[in-house]
């Protein structure tokens, strides 16, 4: 007890030692939870941009169409008008839902061309599930009739200004070859790239007539309340599709965004990585002072020892500061830590103006970022900052224990 | 007896119609048998003209029946070849040293950045299999009585384009002029004979430009140089190995 007393007199005594190495715990605290709500914010906003945009909470194609589902096939489509659909609806009390046609197509200027997606949607019901409206740059939305709307980028890159006739060459089912000319009634500045470079939104009606294709379509889709809802619904789904033996299937955004996830998940391990850089910096500074306080403290060391503490007893009163050190630093490191985290995922920073609105980061972003809350990241570097502390303090306490105290008083 | 005689008249000459009249998919037939080579040796170069710049590129070709190897001999593309066989075609880069199946989307592309798509150069389905014929004027075309033939793709036929439109020539049983159209009317492309020339009694067109009508600026002449009728092709010629 006298020993651990005197541990904490210490602290108290050497204040300006105390409070700068419990400020250099603090820093590396902050720099690690500021980063983790940064990479958390990233996940979310990247996957919550790929269900409003591309892949909608859950979709149901066929099963075969599933399996070349990126070269957009013309086979394998779905009624447009499929009983089942709305027997899921009611059945599982789902209000929003729409259904695409797509195709692939090269768009042409007149002087060059360029392969794109198109996609027919239906107008009425697109905007229940898809937030495309909400980056609609110039224009209006698209409406029933021959217009088309296009990215901004993919508009620029062709030369398109609004009001201006596009054209569309694909090739029908039978492999010949089609148009489309529609009038450009909108541009779009999103958050993804994929659909500010390569999609043209045009009526679905449209897009059947042209590809000889009536009453047909790629896939449904589906937006539930949450995205958590989607597993179990999507499970629901399947086996009402299961009990008709039908040869449509439920895929939930998790697994259309396979790739997006797969790419997070890379990112995670590079972010991973960072933060383990992170650590280890906060950690070298923490052993630093230690070390230096230790160093510092030798005579104190050799009058402890010649007035007879045992060097268990020395490294005590060390591991004992160093921990109170830990806790201080790590408790004001949490506590700035928590307002970082708070303003990131309340304002947010504004990323685009930063770099231009090309910001992508390898995974579809934003305009503005926002950070996201992971409790975990706060408990585990909390009790890492005073670990770590104690750690460093072992060594260094050891190794100046050991010294003959004659030598230790009089090193200099 | 006026009445028989009328109907006699009629009947005298629907009958002879019927007997002299050819019908288009005979007049398409006769184009296809007259262009179409069956074993022989080609030394022709394509000119791009695409806005203000010109590409010339000198190629070689052999020919035999559906299967065709062309190898480019200009400077800048030396020791590229082709290798058609069927409906496969295969493309070697001599930088790359690889040999590089073409397909799908592909083959839509222009040939060597020419206004002439792979799939074009491709065709070697039977046309009156793919379209329904007919004749719909007779008219002079580059100063040649012609034939103008309109093709309509038939219900479910796998023809890359919708309509076809094609001034053949009445005595000499060449297509000087083709217009090619998607399904929604749009021309494509077309494709008009410049020279002919007679080889063994047999005329064929050695100069044709082709425009891409949805590019503006652009076109691709293509220009045969000499052709040699039934030449000695060595054995294994069209195999995958000679394009390396």
């Amino acid at each position: 007890m006298f020993l651990t007393k005197m541990a904490l007199k210490n602290l108290a005594r050497n204040k300006k030692r105390t409070i700068i190495t419990a400020l250099v715990i603090s820093l590396g605290i902050v720099i690690f939870l500021v980063s983790d709500s940064l990479i958390v914010g990233m996940e979310e906003i990247s996957i919550d941009n790929n269900i409003n945009l591309l892949t909608s909470h859950l979709q149901i194609m066929d099963k075969n169409y599933w399996d070349n589902k990126e070269e957009l096939p013309l086979n394998n489509l779905l009624d447009d008008n499929l009983l089942v659909v709305n027997q899921i609806k009611e059945e599982l009390d789902i209000e929003k839902s729409t259904k695409r046609l797509y195709f692939p197509a090269n768009i042409n200027n007149g002087r060059e061309e360029y392969p794109i997606s198109v996609i027919g949607v239906e107008v009425n019901t697109d905007s229940e599930v898809f937030k495309l409206e909400q980056y609609l740059l110039e224009g209006q939305s698209l409406k029933n009739g021959n217009n088309a709307v296009i990215g901004k980028k993919l508009a620029n890159l062709m030369g398109f200004e609004l009001g201006e006739y596009i054209t569309l060459l694909f090739k029908t089912k039978e492999g010949t070859f089609n148009t489309i000319e529609a009038e450009l009634v909108g541009t779009l500045d999103t958050s993804h790239p994929e659909i500010n470079e390569y999609h043209v939104y045009i009526p679905l009606q449209d897009a059947q007539n042209a590809l000889g294709l009536d009453g047909k379509v790629s896939r449904y889709f589906f937006r539930l309340e949450g995205k958590e809802e989607s597993i179990p619904v999507t499970n629901e789904i399947n086996s009402i599709l299961n009990r008709k033996s039908s040869n449509i299937k439920a895929y939930n955004w998790e697994k259309l965004s396979e790739d997006i996830l797969a790419m997070t998940r890379q990112g995670n391990i590079e972010n991973l990585i960072m933060l383990i850089v992170i650590i280890i910096l906060a950690a070298v500074g923490v052993i630093n002072i230690v070390i230096l306080s230790v160093l510092e403290r030798l005579e104190e060391i050799g009058m402890m020892k010649a007035l007879g503490l045992k060097m268990r007893e020395i490294v005590y009163i060390f591991v004992i500061e160093s921990a109170g050190i830990g806790l201080l630093g790590s408790a004001v490191g949490i506590i700035i830590g928590f307002i970082g985290v708070y303003l990131l995922t309340n304002i947010g920073i504004d990323v685009g103006s930063i770099t231009g609105g090309e910001t992508t980061f390898g995974i579809p972003i934003i305009d503005r970022l926002y950070g996201g809350w992971r409790p975990n990241a706060f408990i585990f570097i909390f009790f890492f900052g005073i670990i770590t502390s104690v750690l460093a303090s072992i060594l260094p306490a050891r190794w100046g224990a050991k010294k003959d105290p004659v030598k230790a008083i009089y090193h200099k | 007896m006026k009445k028989v005689i009328l109907l006699l008249v009629i009947f005298v000459f629907l009958f002879s119609y019927s007997i002299f009249a050819v019908t288009a998919d005979e007049i398409i037939q006769k184009r296809d048998d007259n262009e179409y080579l069956k074993t022989a040796r080609v030394e022709s170069k394509m000119v791009i003209n695409n806005n203000n710049r010109k590409l010339e590129k000198v190629m070689i070709s052999l020919i035999d029946g559906n299967k065709a190897l062309v190898e480019f001999t200009n400077p800048m593309d030396r020791g590229t070849k082709f290798l058609k066989r069927e409906d496969n075609l295969w493309m070697f880069f001599p930088d790359a040293e690889d040999v590089v199946k073409l397909s799908g989307h592909m083959l839509e592309r222009g040939m060597m950045g020419s206004d002439f798509s792979y799939k074009d150069m491709m065709e070697s389905e039977k046309l009156t299999e793919l379209y329904n014929f007919e004749i719909i004027e007779e008219q002079e075309y580059q100063k040649r009585p012609c034939y103008v033939i309109e093709g309509i793709k038939k219900q479910g036929a796998e023809a890359t384009y919708y309509k076809r439109i094609v001034w053949i020539d009445k005595e000499r049983h060449i297509g000087l002029k083709e217009e090619l159209y998607a399904e929604s009317g749009k021309l494509l492309k077309e494709i008009v004979v410049q020279e002919v020339q007679e080889f063994d009694h047999r005329w064929y067109p050695t100069k044709s430009v082709m425009e891409d009508k949805l590019r503006e600026n652009t076109s691709t002449e293509f220009i045969i140089e000499s052709i040699e009728f039934n030449p000695e092709i060595p054995e294994g010629t069209f195999s995958l190995q000679s394009l390396q």
